[in-house]
Formats: C-alpha cells, sequence, structure tokens
C-alpha cells in the first residue's frame, strides 16, 4: 500500500513540479507578472481587455463601451466614434464567449466604480451569450475577478489547471519562452480594437476584402464545413432566455437607464445556413425590455447572412459586416 | 459523477485512502462504500438512491425468504413432504415476487412510455395524457439485472442469501460498475465483501493502468469519434454514401471505446479497492465470426442471458425450432435492454439472423481461442473473417444509432449510392481520429492475450513511465469534446 502511494505520488510529482514551473515561467495567462501591452499572446481575451481597461482608464477615461464576444472582433471603436458625442472615449470591452453576467458583472462594476457609461453597444450571440452556463472557468473564457470577486489565488489555480490541461499550450509558451518571441495580438493599446487598420477599407465590402482578412485556411476550412454541414433550409433557434436570464437583462437596463446610456443591442448575424436565427420569443423579450427600436436582429436569412464571404467562418463576420452593422444601427437611429 | 469529470479526479483517492485506512473494520468499510458509492450515484439526481435502495432492499429480503423457503423438514413422511412441496413453493413465489418488482420498476421507467404510445398508434387512440414522461435513472437497467441474478442465484441454491444488508448494499451498488457493468453476479462479486480485502501493489498497478487505457478508449477515440459522427447524422440525407459509411464505422469504434474504455475504468476502479470484477470486453472486433463477436462484446450481458434465460428456455439442446426460438428470444431481449426503440428490437433481430445459422451448423463454437494465436498477424483467411464480421457489425451499428428504423434504412440506402465511391467528408480532426483508432486496434491486437491493452508487464519502470506519460499528454492534447457514456442510457 505504501508502495502503491508513493508510486503515484512520484508519477504524479514530477510532472508537476515541472509544470508549476513552466507555469511560473512563462505566465501563459499574463496574470502573475506585468505584462507588456505590445506583447500579448495570451487566449484569456477577457482578462487582457480588463487589464487593459483598468490599466489605461485613469488617462483615457473611458465612457462608451462595446460588450461583445470573439464576434466583436469585427467591430471597430474608431468608426463607432464618428457616431459618438465629441468626448467619447469607446473601449471594445471583448471576452471569448460573452455572456448576460459576463455584461452584467462588467456593468455593475462600473456603476459602483462610477465609470461613466453614456453608450453602449452590446453584441449577442445565438446561442453563446444565453448560454446554460453564464460562468465558464475555461483558460479562454473564465471571468476576471475583478468582476466575479473571488480571490486572485483562486482565479490563477484555475488558468494553472487549464494550462496542465493542454499540453501544446505548454510547449508553445516553452518554445516562446526560450525563444524569447514577442508576437503582437492585438495592436490598438487605447481601444482594445482587434485590428485598427484603416477600416474605410471594409466601407465597399468585396468579397475578396473579407477573404484576405482571415487566412488561406480558415477560409478553406469553412468553405469545406459549410459544403457538408449547409442545412436545406434556416433553422430558428429554441427559446434561450431563461427566466433568470431575463432578470438579469432587466437589470442591465436598469443600469442603462440609471446613467442614461445611449445604448443598443445587436443580435449578430452569421451564416445563417449553418446557424439558427433568433427565437421570436427571445426576441419579443428583448424588444420589451429594451425597446424594439434599439434592439438590432441581423440573424436568419438576410443580404448579409446568405453569402459565405462575408464571414470568416460559419459564426465571425467579417470586418466589412462589422462596419456596415455600425452604419445601419444609426442610420436607423436617426430615422427614428 | 463521470469517471472522466474534474469531481471524480478527486473522488477516487478520497474514497480510496478512507476505504483502505477502514481495512480492519470489514463491516465499516462496506458501509464506506455503499457511502461512497450513494454519493456517487447521487451525483446524478439524489432521487434516484431511494430507487437504488428499494431494489437492494427487495432483493435482500427476497434471498432471506426464498432460503427460508428451501429449508426441508421432517424425513420423508407425507406431512413433511407436504410441507417441504409448500416450502418450495414459497421459496419460488418469493423468486418471482422480486424478479416482478424489479421488472416492473424498470418497466415502469424505462418501457411504459414506448409500450403506450405504440399501443395507441396501434389502435390510433392518443395517448398523450397516458404518457409519464420520467426521466430514466441512469444505469437502472444494470443494477437491476444484478439484483435479479442474486435472488435467481439463491434460489437455484448457486449461493447462499447473506444477512449482512450492508455488505448486500455494496454489492448492488459498488459504484465503479454500478451505472454500467460489467453486470456483476453474486456469486462473484457478493463473497467478496463479506471477507477482508487485501491491497496487492502489483494489483493496484495494473488497476491504475486499466483506467488509463479505459480513459484513452474514451476521450481520445470514442469523443472523438462522436464529433464526426454527431455531424453526420445530424444532416445523413445530405451526405455521401463514402460519409454515411465511414460515419458508421467510426460509430462502431466510437461505441466500442466508450463502453469498453467505461468497463476498464470500472474494472481498473475495482483493482484498487481489492475487489475483482469480470472481464466485459475480449477484443470483439478480432472476431472471425458473429458468434465469436457475442463471446467478446459485453460479456456480462450476453453470459446473463445465457444462463437465466437461455438455458432455462433449453439452449440448443432442444429441437430446431425451439432453438430458432431461443436464439431469436435472447437476442430480441438484449435488443430491447438497451431501450424501448424498435430500432433496438431490429438490432437484435439482426444479430438473431446472423446468428442462427452457425448454432443450426453447430459452428457457433469453431472459434473460442484468440485469433492468430502464438503468431504476430493473422492469416489472410482469418483477415477476411475479421473484416467480414467487423462490417456485419458495422450494419447493426448503424441500426442501433438511428433514431428510427426509417432513418436506418435511408442511411442503408444512402451507403448502396454511386456516391460510395466519391470522397469522403474530412473535417478538422478526422485524420488525428483515425490514427488513435489505429493506435488501440494495434496495442489491443499485441496485448490480445491480456485483460487490457496497456498491461506493460516486460518493461522497466522508466519505460513504463514515458508510456504512461506519452498517454496522458495525448489524452489531454487529443481529447474530443466531453460526452457521457453511450451506455448510462440504458
Amino acid at each position: 500500500m505504501k508502495k502503491f502511494v508513493i508510486t503515484i505520488l512520484v508519477f504524479v510529482a514530477i510532472p508537476l513540479f515541472l509544470l508549476v514551473g513552466i507555469y511560473l515561467w512563462t505566465d501563459p495567462f499574463r496574470c502573475l507578472h506585468k505584462f507588456d501591452i505590445q506583447d500579448i499572446d495570451a487566449v484569456n481575451r477577457e482578462y487582457l481587455s480588463t487589464e487593459l481597461f483598468l490599466r489605461n482608464n485613469s488617462t483615457y477615461h473611458y465612457n462608451s463601451f462595446i460588450f461583445a464576444s470573439s464576434r466583436g472582433m469585427a467591430l471597430n471603436t474608431y468608426q463607432w466614434k464618428q457616431y459618438l458625442p465629441d468626448g467619447s472615449q469607446p473601449f471594445l470591452f471583448q471576452a471569448w464567449s460573452e455572456t448576460v453576467t459576463g455584461i452584467e458583472l462588467k456593468l455593475d462594476y462600473m456603476q459602483e466604480h462610477h465609470i461613466p457609461i453614456d453608450n453602449v453597444l452590446i453584441l449577442i450571440d445565438i446561442p453563446g451569450t444565453f448560454d446554460k452556463k453564464q460562468l465558464s472557468t475555461g483558460a479562454m473564457t473564465i471571468k476576471h475577478y475583478v468582476f466575479t470577486g473571488e480571490p486572485k489565488w483562486m482565479y490563477n489555480a484555475v488558468q494553472f489547471y487549464n494550462f496542465i490541461q493542454s499540453p501544446s499550450l505548454v510547449f508553445r509558451y516553452m518554445k516562446k519562452a526560450i525563444r524569447k518571441d514577442k508576437e503582437v495580438f492585438f495592436s490598438d493599446t487605447i481601444s482594445n480594437d482587434f485590428d485598427n487598420t484603416n477600416y474605410l477599407a471594409y466601407r465597399e465590402c468585396p468579397p475578396q476584402d473579407s477573404l484576405n482578412y482571415c487566412s488561406a485556411l480558415t477560409r478553406g476550412s469553412f468553405i469545406e464545413k459549410v459544403e457538408h454541414m449547409r442545412l436545406k433550409e434556416v433553422v430558428v433557434s429554441d427559446p434561450l432566455i431563461t427566466p433568470r436570464l431575463e432578470q438579469q437583462l432587466i437589470h442591465i437596463r436598469a443600469i442603462l437607464d440609471a446613467n442614461q446610456t445611449d445604448y443598443h443591442i445587436i443580435v449578430s448575424p452569421a451564416y445563417c445556413y449553418t446557424n439558427p436565427s433568433l427565437n421570436p420569443d427571445d426576441l419579443e423579450i428583448l424588444n420589451r425590455i429594451f425597446g424594439a427600436e434599439r434592439v438590432h436582429d441581423y440573424t436568419g436569412e438576410n443580404e448579409w447572412t446568405i453569402d459565405y464571404n462575408n464571414f470568416l467562418d460559419p459564426n465571425h463576420f467579417g470586418k466589412c459586416i462589422g462596419y456596415r452593422i455600425i452604419e445601419d444601427i444609426y442610420k436607423r437611429d436617426n430615422e427614428n | 459523477m463521470l469517471f472522466n469529470s474534474i469531481e471524480y479526479l478527486f473522488f477516487l483517492p478520497i474514497v480510496f485512502l478512507i476505504y483502505w485506512l477502514l481495512r480492519n473494520h470489514l463491516k465499516l468499510q462496506n458501509l464506506f462504500v455503499v457511502l461512497a458509492s450513494y454519493v456517487f450515484y447521487g451525483w446524478w439526481d439524489w432521487r434516484f438512491l431511494i430507487l437504488i435502495a428499494f431494489t437492494s432492499l427487495c432483493s435482500y429480503a427476497s434471498g432471506i425468504f426464498i432460503e427460508r423457503g428451501k429449508q426441508k423438514h421432517g424425513e420423508g413422511d407425507d406431512a413433511s413432504l407436504t410441507k417441504n412441496i409448500k416450502n418450495i413453493n414459497s421459496a419460488k413465489a418469493w423468486m418471482i415476487t422480486n424478479i416482478v418488482i424489479n421488472l416492473g420498476i424498470l418497466a415502469v421507467f424505462k418501457y411504459y412510455d414506448f409500450f403506450v404510445s405504440e399501443f395507441g398508434a396501434l389502435f390510433g387512440i392518443s395517448t398523450e395524457s397516458l404518457l409519464l414522461r420520467i426521466i430514466l435513472p441512469v444505469g437502472i437497467s444494470f443494477y437491476t439485472f444484478q439484483a435479479l441474478s442474486y435472488s435467481i442465484d439463491v434460489y437455484r441454491g448457486n449461493i447462499k442469501p447473506t444477512k449482512d444488508i450492508i455488505a448486500f448494499f455494496a454489492f448492488i451498488s459498488f459504484f465503479p460498475q454500478l451505472v454500467a457493468g460489467p453486470i456483476e453476479r453474486a456469486t462473484n462479486l457478493l463473497p467478496q465483501f463479506l471477507q477482508k480485502r487485501t491491497f496487492s501493489y502489483e494489483q493496484g498497478v495494473d488497476g491504475m493502468r486499466q483506467i488509463l487505457w479505459g480513459l484513452f478508449k474514451k476521450i481520445v477515440v470514442a469523443d472523438n469519434c462522436a464529433m464526426y459522427v454527431d455531424q453526420v447524422w445530424a444532416t445523413y440525407d445530405t451526405q455521401s454514401g463514402s460519409t454515411l459509411l465511414l460515419a458508421a464505422i467510426l460509430f462502431t469504434f466510437q461505441i466500442y471505446g466508450d463502453f469498453s474504455g467505461y468497463s476498464d475504468i470500472a474494472i481498473g476502479t475495482a483493482k484498487l479497492f481489492g475487489i475483482k470484477l469480470m472481464r466485459n470486453f475480449n477484443n470483439p472486433y478480432f472476431s472471425r465470426d458473429i458468434a465469436e463477436f457475442w463471446r467478446r462484446w459485453h460479456i456480462s450481458l450476453t453470459t446473463w442471458f445465457r444462463d437465466y434465460v437461455y438455458i432455462p428456455l433449453g439452449g440448443s439442446r432442444v429441437n430446431k425450432a425451439k432453438i430458432v426460438r431461443n436464439t431469436f428470444v435472447i437476442f430480441l431481449l438484449s435488443g430491447f435492454w438497451h431501450g424501448a426503440n424498435w430500432t433496438f428490437i431490429v438490432w437484435g433481430a439482426y444479430h438473431a439472423m446472423l446468428f442462427l445459422p452457425l448454432i443450426l451448423l453447430g459452428k457457433n463454437r469453431k472459434y473460442t481461442n484468440q485469433v492468430a494465436e502464438g503468431r504476430w498477424l493473422p492469416t489472410w483467411k482469418e483477415m477476411g473473417q475479421i473484416l467480414l464480421t467487423f462490417m456485419l457489425a458495422v450494419i447493426g451499428w448503424i441500426i442501433f444509432r438511428a433514431t428510427s428504423i426509417s432513418e436506418a434504412w435511408s442511411i442503408m440506402k444512402g451507403i448502396c449510392d454511386v456516391s460510395l465511391f466519391s470522397m469522403p467528408m474530412v473535417i478538422s480532426g478526422l485524420k488525428k481520429t483515425l490514427f488513435f483508432i489505429a493506435v488501440m486496434l494495434v496495442v489491443e491486437w499485441i496485448d490480445r492475450d491480456k485483460e487490457h491493452g496497456l498491461s506493460l508487464s516486460k518493461l522497466p519502470q522508466w519505460a513504463r513511465f514515458v508510456i504512461l506519460y506519452g498517454l496522458i499528454l495525448i489524452m489531454l492534447e487529443f481529447m474530443g469534446h466531453s460526452q457521457s457514456f453511450i451506455y448510462f442510457q440504458f
């Protein structure tokens, strides 16, 4: 028995010590040491967005926010700023697989810390934003501890556990640390835009632009997926907004009202032959809570979603569509 | 609680340590087994604990009453003879009562809605309001059959009933095999709970390796196959013949990796507790005919039906008409055991039809040894037999996986299309899935005379560590999307 326990402990301890060492050395999620904003190759987008926000806010005094998941990488705050009052300072508060709870926690935090919330865009994914698991513990999707209120060590422990679950991450960061590679993950250190290269280039939305935007590999795999996954007709999602989520959305609306925020809710487009459209019941709930004129549903079959050239993959729309979304909602806003 | 979950990673070592700390207190140790097993099972839904406790209690009581009924009185005079006949009848009545209660529970939870809706469909009556729509308790078919085997074995005199209620509850609820088998016999498992267990280093280490091998089959092979299979099955009416065939083959490996992986984890875990469970799989896809396949696939269920249904019906020592009847009875029951759906029944009938010619020609026990015994590779003839048996199994699994007979038929028609000769759909990760299937087959071929694929008995410790670390790295890196075990639904 003793021999068995010792054998198991030795078997577990050798790689564990090694992994702890590598984790401390490489700091893959940038949550142990202060990181260089230009050297970010970490996968936990929420943490990085939050850290950037916390570092910059005292300098730039953000007052306008886009709350979005990975789909938000096609939105551009520099374009958005054109439609905002003078003096607006927008920030793309992006978190992979952002949820209602994630958005609610961020707004709560801002309210509590008296951060002005003058303008807001909320980008909703179907089904991601309304996912049953609202607080994920995955390496990419875990929420920052300033929002959840959990101790920092707990966050680190969970991230260490995530790290050891992925040997490719271990090897990737080891290689990077040995070579002292510097990779730029996102380029804008003020707005947190995923890519702030000339957004005007996306105005015309020719197919090749969006295809050029993603790598040839992504395009290939997307086309392959589309060929085989393509449904005969567009399907409607099951109702996703539970009574609990509805209460959270009402709370979000209350915060926005308390701050007299000018806001828009965007239900993001996705390639319609592989993605369901928003359920009418859910749309009705959103309209009821936020007002129909402020809810923009781009799901289902429409001129953007029928063409896969507008997408980087079945779920992520390209920059050109991001450009058009912002253009469209403010055009509608003016009409109203 | 799932074996492939983070909760289980903490649960197992804690239970292991406390269990062996109690090694000098048999009753306490058994009580702890019951407690741990109930926590393990209650993790899904604590309400189902009532059901398992009730099943255990009924079977425990039936054992005592059956034995009491079997006690002989007097020396053979008429009065004693009459009393003995009455007692035997009472023993039989207790056994039947226990069978009725247990099968009754199973019928309500698993089959009631099926029968009611089929009855309604047959007579064109709406049965919507009569349907119960109860959630199926996890593993109900497994522990029910285990409980049934006990009372039948007590009645037959194969085992003395135990008065130790805690040991009996541990026998029914022992967590490694509670939700997906192997379906243990009281003759094997119950005596192990009645005597002091000792820890063996070799057994413990072998158990850990078997757990690791089971996890590999589940999370690397089965879960990766599932990604392709689920995608194709969801859109089967738009897929090419080659894609459908590939999906059917991958499902064949998925269900094997899933179920035999679970069995390996269960048997390996039991070894850590000094308990020896029966083998449930013995390289079924290396079988040379369908009879051999059924001796190697889900052994604990096959032998259960053989011992408690087939042999009592006369087995193969009856006339040919009865052999046909008996064969169909056990295969149909076996199919129906899996669930209340016509697909399972047709799957059973399909295998009965494959099995029947072999048994009628007296060739059902032609291959009882391991294929290519004493050789590295099979002969061409053996290779052909293995491939043919495998493809017959694939056809069966299409029926099994389908949600309806018409779906199964559409998929089979889709396979027999000219598009069978086109390139199948390729999705990200397909190549690695095929590679890991090959790894599994090669490893299991090499170790086909061993209990599991990772015995590593002849290697030095450092080499074993390297292989085991390599396997863990592969599991961490290439695990598919975590899925529950397929057989939990049965």
